[in-house]
C-alpha cells in the first residue's frame, strides 16, 4: 500500500512540477548560448540578460517549490479536506507518514539536481575548477578534493532542507491537535525548533574546530583540510539526526490520532 | 443479527466543549438506520469517530468487532458532508483512485451510475458545482461492496428533483446484507426506507428503536415525532 500512496503522491506533486525542473535546466542552457552569442551578436546579448533573470528566478523556484508544495500537501491531505480520504482508506498511519515523507525526500532531491545541472550548464567551464581552488583555498590551508568539497557541500545544503521539512512536518502533527490557531502554532513551533536545532549544530561546529586546533578568535579564520571535512560532515550528521528525531517524533504523534475539522 | 459498529463509553471533547458524552450505540448488520437530530448534536462527530477521521477523548469505537485499523477500513464506505476529492482530478482519476486502493470497488457499476446520475467522467470536478461533486462522491462511495455504508447528509447539496433518484441509487445499489448508517435533516425524504432510527441531542443517544414500531406507538410519522421531541416547529 506504501507504494501505492507514494505513487498517488508523487503523481499529485510532479504534475506541474517536473516541467520546472526541466525547464531551468532549458533555460540554462539558453542563457548560456545567449550569452556565448551575445559576444558578437546585440540581440542575443539582450536576449541574455532577459533569461538570465528568467534563469535565477527560476532556480529560487527549483529549490523552494519542493519544500512548499510537500508543506501545503502534508497539512492539506493530513488535516484538510483531502484528509477524509486520507483517513479513510485502507492504509495504516506509517504508511501516510511514510509516503509524505518519501515524496519529499525525492522531490527535494530532484529540485536540487536539476539546481546542480543548471548551475554546471551555466557556468561550466575549464575555469570553473581553478576558480574553486581559488575560493578553497582562501578558507582551507592543504590540499582538498574540489569534487568532494562540492559533493559534500551540495549534501550539506540537501540535508539541511529537509531538516527544515522534518521540522515542519512535525510542527504540523503538534499544532493540528488544537482546534485553533493552527497555522499559527506550526510556524511558532517550527521556528523554535529550528533554532534550537540551529543552536545546538553551531555549538557542535565551534567543538569541532576547537578539537581540531583551530583559533576560532582570530579574524581570519583558516581551516586545515581535515578541520574542514570534518566541519562539513558534522553539519551532515547533525541535520540527518534533527530529521531522524522529527520523523519518529512525528510519527508518534501521528500514531496517536487526529482530529479533523 | 451481528454487530458491525459498535460505540462503547465513547466521550468526544474539543477542549471545554464535550460534543458527544458517554455514547453506547450497537448497530446491526442488514439494516438501515437513520441517525436523527438538529444540527451540532453530534451526528458527524459521531460518523466521524467511526472513520478514525476524530480519535475519542475516552471509550472505544469498534467496526466488525475490532478496533479501527487499516483492516477495518475495508468494511466501511464513508461518505462525508463534504467534498473532499482534489479539485483538479478528473472524475475518471478519481475513479481510478478508488479502484487502487479499495479492493471491493466495482469500477463497472461506477461508470454506469456516472451515466445514469448525467455526469461525464472525463470532466474535471474543479468545473463542477457542489451538487454534482456530491453525486460523483455518492457513486464512488456506492460502488463499493462495503458491509456498513456510513452517510453524512448525503441528500444536503442536493436539488429536490434529484433526491429521489439518489435515494433509489442508494437503494439499489445496496446489498441487504450490508448495513446503511445515514444522517440528514430531511427525514420526509428517507423515513420510508429506515429499519430503525436512533435520535442524538446535545451530544447523548436519546431514542433508539425500530421505525415501523415507533410509527405505530405514536401513531405518527418520524418526522413528525423528531419534530415533536426536539420541539422544533
Amino acid at each position: 500500500m506504501l507504494g501505492k500512496l507514494l505513487k498517488n503522491d508523487l503523481k499529485k506533486n510532479m504534475k506541474w512540477m517536473w516541467i520546472l525542473f526541466v525547464g531551468t535546466i532549458v533555460v540554462a542552457g539558453i542563457t548560456r548560448g545567449c550569452k556565448e552569442l551575445g559576444e558578437n551578436i546585440a540581440f542575443f546579448k539582450i536576449m541574455g540578460i532577459f533569461f538570465d533573470s528568467v534563469f535565477y528566478a527560476l532556480l529560487v523556484n527549483t529549490i523552494l517549490h519542493p519544500f512548499l508544495r510537500n508543506f501545503l500537501n502534508f497539512s492539506k491531505s493530513l488535516y484538510g479536506d483531502e484528509s477524509y480520504l486520507t483517513h479513510t482508506l485502507p492504509v495504516t498511519k506509517n504508511q501516510i507518514f511514510n509516503s509524505k515523507v518519501l515524496t519529499a525526500i525525492i522531490e527535494i532531491v530532484l529540485g536540487f539536481v536539476s539546481v546542480v545541472l543548471s548551475i554546471a550548464i551555466m557556468f561550466g567551464s575549464p575555469a570553473f575548477v581553478p576558480t574553486v581552488k581559488m575560493l578553497l583555498s582562501m578558507l582551507v590551508v592543504g590540499q582538498v578534493s574540489v569534487f568532494w568539497s562540492l559533493t559534500l557541500f551540495v549534501v550539506l545544503v540537501i540535508v539541511e532542507f529537509l531538516m527544515y521539512m522534518s521540522i515542519i512536518f512535525f510542527a504540523i502533527t503538534l499544532a493540528y491537535k488544537e482546534k485553533e490557531k493552527r497555522v499559527l502554532r506550526t510556524f511558532v513551533i517550527t521556528a523554535v525548533l529550528a533554532f534550537a536545532a540551529i543552536t545546538v549544530l553551531g555549538v557542535a561546529m565551534i567543538a569541532v574546530l576547537l578539537i581540531s586546533g583551530v583559533d576560532i578568535s582570530s579574524s581570519t579564520l583558516i581551516l586545515s583540510s581535515s578541520a574542514f571535512v570534518s566541519v562539513l560532515i558534522t553539519g551532515i550528521v547533525m541535520y540527518i539526526g534533527v530529521c531522524v528525531a522529527c520523523y519518529f517524533l512525528a510519527k508518534r504523534e501521528l500514531n496517536k490520532g487526529v482530529n479533523v475539522d | 443479527m451481528s454487530v458491525i459498529l459498535e460505540y462503547k463509553s465513547i466521550s468526544k471533547s474539543f477542549g471545554e466543549k464535550q460534543v458527544l458524552k458517554d455514547i453506547n450505540l450497537q448497530i446491526e448488520s442488514g439494516k438501515i438506520i437513520g441517525l436523527l437530530g438538529k444540527n451540532g448534536s453530534g451526528k458527524s462527530t459521531l460518523f466521524k469517530l467511526a472513520n478514525d477521521l476524530l480519535t475519542p477523548t475516552s471509550g472505544e469505537v469498534l467496526v466488525d468487532g475490532k478496533p479501527i485499523s487499516a483492516e477495518t477500513k475495508k468494511l466501511v464506505s464513508y461518505l462525508p458532508e463534504r467534498t473532499y476529492l482534489n479539485a483538479s482530478l478528473k472524475v475518471s482519476d478519481a475513479i481510478h483512485l478508488f479502484e487502487t486502493f479499495y479492493e471491493d470497488f466495482d469500477k463497472t457499476k461506477a461508470e454506469q451510475l456516472l451515466i445514469d446520475l448525467d455526469l461525464d467522467k472525463n470532466m474535471r470536478l474543479s468545473k463542477m458545482s457542489k451538487g454534482m461533486k456530491e453525486k460523483v462522491q455518492l457513486v464512488l462511495v456506492m460502488s463499493r461492496k462495503a458491509k456498513i455504508y456510513i452517510l453524512d447528509e448525503p441528500l444536503g447539496g442536493v436539488d429536490p428533483a434529484s433526491r429521489d433518484y439518489i435515494l433509489q441509487t442508494i437503494l439499489k445499489n445496496f446489498d441487504r446484507e450490508s448495513t446503511l448508517f445515514i444522517s440528514t435533516h430531511l427525514i420526509a425524504d428517507i423515513e420510508q426506507i429506515l429499519d430503525e432510527v436512533v435520535f442524538i441531542d446535545d451530544g447523548q443517544i436519546v431514542l433508539k428503536d425500530n421505525a415501523d414500531k415507533l410509527r405505530k406507538e405514536e401513531n405518527a410519522t418520524i418526522d413528525e415525532i423528531f419534530r415533536r421531541r426536539f420541539y422544533v416547529r
